[in-house]
């Protein structure tokens, strides 16, 4: 029956022969629909379709948020074979080294010599931004891909406040100097509280807003050996000079963090002179302002002029099984149908220069200036990119939060620390290149033995049983004994294999992976073997620490609180009135909310702006914190919002409290117990035991506190909700270190099995089972 | 030690008048047995007292004071539960002090009282382990100890012997009885088992449907029921009811009591006389021999079910007829709603039949 059910499974998931003549299907992962560009990149499918008879192409949404680029990686790690997907610029190059992509330049060579029916090639080069297409070469100069839209970093103008000021618009070579006493004009008290208002300046924060600051100041990112060089004097120059404008001149507002790209910003308030540096993105929702006239505007320069690019490209990963019509459909998505149809709908800059020349870009019907996109160009850069170049950008961007939005550190420190962290990753990256590969056959050995090791184990308790079974006299060899033994065969089977294949090999596997560095998007042969080095690190790193720190301090505080609250609900709501199942049901619904859904909405009502508790603050007249941006209080805020679903260990004291013996508080009532002595005395000890399983659970949950964080804050600000999970996820899916995540997430098995087998040893002092001896 | 006073005391849950209007006495140092079945509202009547239910109606009085107003802590009542209800975390000394550490006794001074008590009970040597580890008898005696400890006014038993078996319950019976009378405490006792009704208290309280059926001490309550229900109630086996038809009265008549019942004890007859029993079941227990059958009616007796109790080694066999006659005084009379009617007045017939 086994052999049946395996033989079974294995047909329903072996992918079927492609018979000769049968149709093609090309699978894409996409970001459009998030950008509105869903229409016509169904317009250029259907071009495509009409051109290749016979294939059919599948479009996949992977949305656009923060989490889609890990959905791309979730693909490749799968396995799943994707035949076109779009990626970020600044993870070319890592996944251009993990062997991800294929080298697209033979078939856009083939085409460029083929001509199509009007005797033009069928692929130019030169029909693109030469600048732009050097962001997906690879070291060899090979095109891996074609722009879908990029964009320059610009400035965002409000021409009516200035004219308002009395300020005359800048001229487009304008200077920091220039920038600065403008902004100094603007910023204004306006209702006399002694806090500005009305800023000359919203500065963006993340890294690459950050660079073309440090670009105009002469510095650089990396040095010739592409190692960070934040320490270097321009770019803590530039960073003082931000932090200058944010905190000391208070003439620059810090609400354009990334995590506030969504919410309405002081700029769409009419509060601010000059945006940015920020990209054509935010055109989309600014095209709804309708009480002051805006513009775009070049950067200010310094030494001299930059900006940077920010891009999405499509690609074809090695996961495809028709690179050339892969290669052909790409070549689709960067023509004209759909090029000219993402600059209509405002997606971007078109990477065709003819569709960004176009009137449909550069559209003289509004009154803002496209060309600026297309002028600022020549000093436009691409981030640096190295292998593990998402780490590189975390690790900065956390430090230069740090002092940028924080102001808790001085430049020379942020430089310096910024370098150091980034380096020992960088320095770390290099040296697992260069250690031995892991044999594939050890993972496949290792999954063996622990099937082969349960097997024996089943085989052996088996034995042992029947063993003790034959001293009973008549039931060693009795039909109903055997029959009996085959029907529990049939129910452990399955469980069996799902234990064996889903959680015990894998966790196996798991342990071996914590001492290996690997990416996950390759395949397992690609392994390096760390051995207990990976452990070693931990001590050294800052991140982790942090994470442990951010992690313990939220166990310390939301476990008790969460057990005093889930208690005294279940107090309350333990009581025979009418309608108090209505009353239980709504406490525990939360509880059944999916935690990505609390966090969106949690993320309103702790917004510091525009949330409902600051709302509701107010009109107390208090003045709530930032809580989810004031590093004091993300913690404590998260801390808040797990307060909001304790209704499964309210439900569980709820069960406790029924299964009380009535009798032992009427006894105590007589012996003159008053309410606290009845809850301290009789109720609280004969909820020992759910109180444990609450509080061991609960711990559990506390140190696995995952989807909030990452919908919320993504561990922001700097380091402050980090937590371990989050942590680990970032090293396994964001820096694709699967190795050191495995590393990170047998730690915590360790941490959170060690704080349950302190809290079971403890408790058997607190503890009292009904009926038990002790 | 205090006296207890109910006056017109009444509760109901919902529709159902569960405490109907009670009166009752209870003098100092007195030991009162409240019996009844189940339902018939006696463990209500004991949580009205203690405080656990508030009534609806009527006066809670102790040593003459109200104290229906009280919190039962305030009301210095001690209570011991058919379950024992202890605290299954706190060991023997710390449950039978519990009450002294919520009246806020030293330490020491509770320790000692504890000890005392435990000692009195003879649990002294168990006063480290936890209730979960010791058997029924003893988590029995550490309830009364802990109820002991308090030197209430008065306690009140809920069925504290229903939960032990047979042999401990003959046992504790007993240690009731002497404990009574050792400290001479008021006690009310509610319980269902008539044995212990009969053998524990100075009076009996009959209760049925919320209502005081008769009261008064055991045997004269065994020896006069008041009613079909208190006559059925007590003994075992049960008196025998006979009831007959009566003829509707004829119209225009002065209503006047008529027997309608009568009921004999199954203990009361000898073999030969003027009844018969036709007997379809018997039953040699050991000590004697029950037997089941129908009472042919005669001028006495109604015809009907009846169940006789014979000495062991009788010869009767189902399916004869077997004749029998009453002890004096053995008869009880019932009028039309059960109320016992006078003494009963032997006829002529049975004198002869008795004296034979």
């Amino acid at each position: 029956m086994m052999l049946g059910l395996a033989l079974a499974l294995l047909a329903a998931v072996a992918p079927a022969a492609q018979e000769p003549g049968e149709e093609i299907v090309l699978r894409v992962m996409t970001h459009e629909r998030w950008f509105a560009g869903w229409e016509y990149m169904e317009a250029a499918t259907r071009e495509f379709e009409a051109e290749h008879p016979g294939v059919r192409v599948e479009l996949i949404s992977s949305a656009g948020g923060g989490g889609s680029r890990d959905k791309v990686k979730f693909a490749l790690a799968g396995d799943i074979p994707i035949d076109v997907t779009w990626i970020d610029v600044t993870e070319f190059s890592a996944f251009l080294d993990e062997g991800v992509l294929v080298d697209l330049q033979p078939y856009f060579d083939a085409a460029a010599a083929e001509r199509g029916p009007d005797g033009a090639p069928q692929f130019d080069e030169a029909d693109y931004w030469p600048q732009i297409l050097n962001g997906m070469r690879g070291p060899n100069g090979h095109l891996y891909g074609l722009p879908s839209t990029f964009t320059p970093y610009v400035m965002y103008v409000n021409k009516s406040l200035l004219a308002r000021e009395g300020l005359a618009m800048p001229s487009d070579d304008w200077t920091w100097q220039q920038m600065e006493s403008m902004a100094r004009q603007v910023t204004r008290d306006l209702d006399g509280d002694g806090e500005p208002d009305q800023f000359g300046l919203s500065l963006t924060q993340w890294l690459q807003a950050i660079s073309p600051w440090i670009w105009q100041n002469g510095g650089r990112l990396v040095d010739e050996e592409r190692r960070v060089a934040l320490d270097e004097a321009g770019a803590v120059g530039a960073i003082a000079f931000l932090q200058r404008l944010l905190h000391e001149d208070r003439i620059a507002s810090d609400d354009a963090t990334f995590a506030n790209q969504l919410s309405v910003g002081l700029f769409q308030a009419g509060k601010v002179a000059f945006y940015g540096p920020v990209g054509f993105w935010e055109t989309y929702r600014f095209r709804e302002i309708e009480d002051f006239e805006w513009d775009y505007h070049p950067l200010p320069r310094g030494e001299e002029a930059a900006t940077a690019v920010a891009m999405r490209f499509y690609c074809v990963p090695r996961t495809t099984r028709h690179p050339e019509l892969a290669a052909a459909y790409v070549r689709k998505l960067a023509g004209p149908t759909m090029q000219r149809g993402l600059a209509e709908i405002g997606n971007g800059v078109p990477g065709l220069i003819a569709a960004a020349r176009d009137t449909v870009f550069v559209d003289p019907e509004t009154p803002q200036r496209e060309e600026v996109f297309l002028e600022v160009l020549d000093g436009a850069r691409f981030l640096p990119v190295d292998v593990n170049w998402a780490e590189v950008q975390d690790i900065t961007g956390a430090v230069l939060e740090e002092a940028i939005l924080l102001n808790r550190i001085s430049a020379e420190e942020a430089g310096r620390k910024a370098s150091e962290l980034a380096n020992a990753s960088i320095d770390r990256q290099r040296a697992v290149l260069a250690q031995p590969k892991v044999p594939r056959g050890w993972f496949l050995l290792l999954q063996l033995s622990v099937a082969l090791g349960f097997g024996a184990m089943l085989v052996a308790r088996v034995l042992a049983q029947r063993r003790g079974r034959a001293g009973v006299v008549g039931a060693a060899n009795s039909p109903l004994a055997a029959s009996e033994e085959r029907t529990a065969w049939v129910f452990l089977t399955p469980w069996a294999l799902g234990f064996v294949l889903l959680l015990a090999g894998p966790a196996a596997v798991s342990l071996l992976l914590s001492l290996t560095e690997w990416s996950p998007v390759q395949t397992l042969g690609e392994a390096r073997w760390m051995g207990l080095d990976q452990y070693a690190r931990l001590a050294a790193d800052e991140t982790f620490h942090k994470s442990l720190a951010v992690t313990t301090t939220y166990a310390i505080l939301a476990v008790p609180l969460q057990l005093a609250v889930a208690l005294g609900l279940a107090l309350l709501l333990d009581r025979p009135l009418r309608g108090i199942g209505t009353a239980r049901t709504l406490f525990y619904l939360p509880t059944i909310v999916s935690p990505v859904i609390l966090g969106a909405m949690w993320r309103w009502i702790l917004d510091g702006d525009q949330g409902l508790l600051n709302g509701g603050l107010a009109t107390a007249g208090l003045a709530g914190p930032d809580w989810l941006k004031d590093p004091n209080w993300v913690v404590p805020s998260f801390v808040l919002m797990s307060l909001w679903t304790v209704g499964a260990q309210m439900l569980v004291f709820l069960a406790g409290l029924q299964g009380l013996d009535r009798r032992q508080l009427e006894a105590a009532q007589l012996d003159g117990a008053g309410a606290w002595s009845r809850f301290r005395f009789v109720i609280l000890p004969a909820l020992g035991p759910v109180l444990l399983f609450n509080l061991i659970t609960g711990l559990i949950a506390a140190f696995q506190l995952f989807a909030q964080p990452f919908v919320m804050t993504q561990g922001g600000p700097g380091n402050e909700s980090r937590f371990l999970v989050l942590y680990l996820y970032d090293q396994g899916f964001r820096f694709l270190r699967m190795g050191y995540a495995s590393t990170l997430a047998w730690v915590l098995f360790a941490i959170t099995a060690a704080l349950a087998l302190v809290v079971l040893r403890s408790s058997k002092r607190w503890v009292h089972y009904a009926g038990g001896a002790r | 030690m205090a006296s207890l006073s109910l006056r017109r005391l009444a509760k109901a849950f919902e529709v159902n008048r569960v405490v109907d209007a009670i009166d009752l006495e209870v003098a100092d140092g007195e030991f009162v047995v409240l019996v009844g079945p189940s339902g018939c509202g006696k463990s209500t009547l004991l949580r009205l007292i203690a405080g656990l239910e508030q009534p609806d109606d009527g006066e809670i009085l102790l040593d003459g004071e109200r104290v229906d107003g009280r919190a039962p802590g305030d009301r210095d009542v001690a209570m011991v539960f058919q379950n024992y209800a202890l605290y299954p975390h706190m060991t023997v000394l710390a449950n039978i002090a519990f009450p002294l550490r919520m009246a806020k006794v030293g330490k020491a001074e509770r320790e000692a009282r504890a000890r005392e008590a435990a000692q009195q009970l003879g649990i002294g040597a168990l006063l480290a382990r936890k209730p979960g580890s010791l058997s029924g008898g003893q988590q029995q005696r550490v309830a009364l100890a802990r109820a002991l400890v308090r030197r209430p006014r008065i306690f009140l038993f809920d069925e504290p012997l229903s939960n032990v078996d047979a042999k401990l319950r003959n046992e504790m019976r007993a240690e009731l009885a002497r404990l009574h009378t050792r400290i001479g405490a008021t006690i009310l006792h509610v319980t269902h088992d008539q044995v212990e009704a009969m053998t524990l208290g100075t009076r009996i309280v009959v209760l049925d449907r919320g209502v005081v059926q008769q009261q008064g001490p055991p045997l004269e309550v065994y020896r006069h029921p008041a009613n079909t229900f208190v006559a059925g109630f007590l003994g075992s086996p049960p008196m025998n009811l006979l009831r007959r038809e009566l003829e509707p009265l004829p119209p225009g008549s002065m209503p006047e009591p008529r027997v309608q019942t009568v009921g004999f004890r199954p203990h009361e007859v000898v073999a030969g006389g003027p009844h018969v029993l036709e007997v379809d079941l018997v039953e040699p227990l050991g000590q004697e021999t029950l037997v089941h059958g129908q009472v042919l009616g005669d001028e006495l007796l109604p015809a009907g079910e009846a169940v006789i109790a014979v000495p062991p080694g009788s010869a009767i066999e189902r399916g004869t007829k077997w004749s029998f006659g009453l002890k004096p005084d053995a008869l009880h009379h019932f009028d039309e709603s059960g109320r016992g009617v006078g003494f009963p007045v032997l006829t002529e017939a049975e004198e002869a039949s008795s004296e034979a």
